[in-house]
């Protein structure tokens, strides 16, 4: 079994293309969890449709592995959520009819006491906030503050520009901020 | 109207007072959230896709790839000789459609013919315009 602490995802990508069984269940445990639980962002907490999100997007990446660039600039677990952001977002356009780059309506201010919050309720509070977003937004944000990517990474994975970028995020959170707002004190504490 | 610092990911304060702080916390707890285990029923689904995907990679090796195929198809065509032969008939072929009657005399005197002793072989055909 490949040691997982000598082999980076490229590598294993190759062991798996060279026809290596035990690469592909370590891939599918170091990507498969975050695929989903990015997934279940940009679909609005649908956590069945980002496991079948999340299955198609691995499929590729298998398909992928002999034509695999282990020099280039992607890695495998950026190119996993390239793929499953535009499959989200395909999926979110055949729900809807809306413009998915229109502003949405603020939610309403969640009703109900002022508790104080735990971290699961403060994760819960983000994800309700993040279903509010439009979808390209949603992506640009959970990519950029969740998953840590830089903003031109954003931009390739997009096809968008940069500046493109920056004002999806920049809307993205100045829209959360508002839905948010009426429960900072509850977020901020803790 | 000046132009925009560009931002490539660093914090900017919202105009609005709140502050990235505010959003930053919540996202630093968003990101310390450990992801959930995958489903096993899930796990098992990723896995199954990934052994039949493996399985034709295995296939494409054992049958050679694409070249091998082509190299198969070649052999069963007869390999070079039938393309010597090809190329000889077609050449051939083209000489004879722009070359004039004499110089195939040279030719057809190889086999005791030449165009003047044809030129009897052949049936008037001045009979087919005759009208009846």
């Amino acid at each position: 079994m490949p040691d997982p602490e000598v082999f980076s995802d490229d590598a294993l990508l190759q062991r798996f293309a060279q026809g290596d069984g035990q690469a592909a269940a370590m891939l599918t445990q170091r990507l498969a969890p975050r695929c989903v639980a990015f997934a279940t962002r940009m679909l609005k907490g649908d956590r069945a449709e980002a496991e079948d999100v999340t299955q198609e997007a691995m499929l590729r990446l298998w398909r992928q592995a002999p034509k695999w660039d282990a020099k280039g600039a992607a890695r495998p677990g950026t190119w996993l959520l390239k793929v499953a952001g535009n499959l989200c977002i395909d999926r979110l356009r055949r729900a809807s009819t809306l413009d998915i780059d229109a502003v949405a309506a603020p939610a309403d201010p969640a009703p109900g006491a002022l508790a104080e919050l735990e971290a699961a309720e403060r994760l819960s509070a983000l994800d309700a906030a993040l279903a509010t977003l439009p979808d390209r937004q949603r992506q640009a944000v959970v990519l950029r503050h969740i998953e840590g990517w830089s903003n031109p990474e954003i931009a390739t994975a997009m096809e968008i520009s940069v500046e493109a970028t920056e004002s999806l995020i920049g809307r993205g959170k100045r829209a959360l901020t508002q839905v948010l707002a009426p429960r900072k004190k509850e977020l901020s504490d803790g | 109207m000046a132009k925009r610092p560009t931002d490539h990911g660093s914090a900017r304060p919202q105009a609005d007072g709140l502050g990235d702080d505010f959003l930053g916390g919540v996202f630093e707890a968003a990101q310390r959230d450990a992801h959930a285990p995958l489903a096993a029923d899930l796990e098992a689904r990723i896995l199954m896709q990934a052994a039949q995907v493996q399985a034709g990679f295995t296939r494409e090796r054992a049958s050679g790839g694409m070249m091998a195929r082509w190299q198969r198809v070649w052999a069963d065509l007869g390999g070079w000789p039938v393309i010597t032969g090809v190329a000889t008939a077609t050449v051939a072929g083209l000489w004879l459609g722009i070359a004039s009657p004499t110089a195939l005399d040279s030719v057809w005197s190889g086999v005791g013919l030449t165009s003047a002793s044809l030129d009897g072989d052949f049936p008037d055909y001045d009979a087919f315009f005759e009208e009846i």
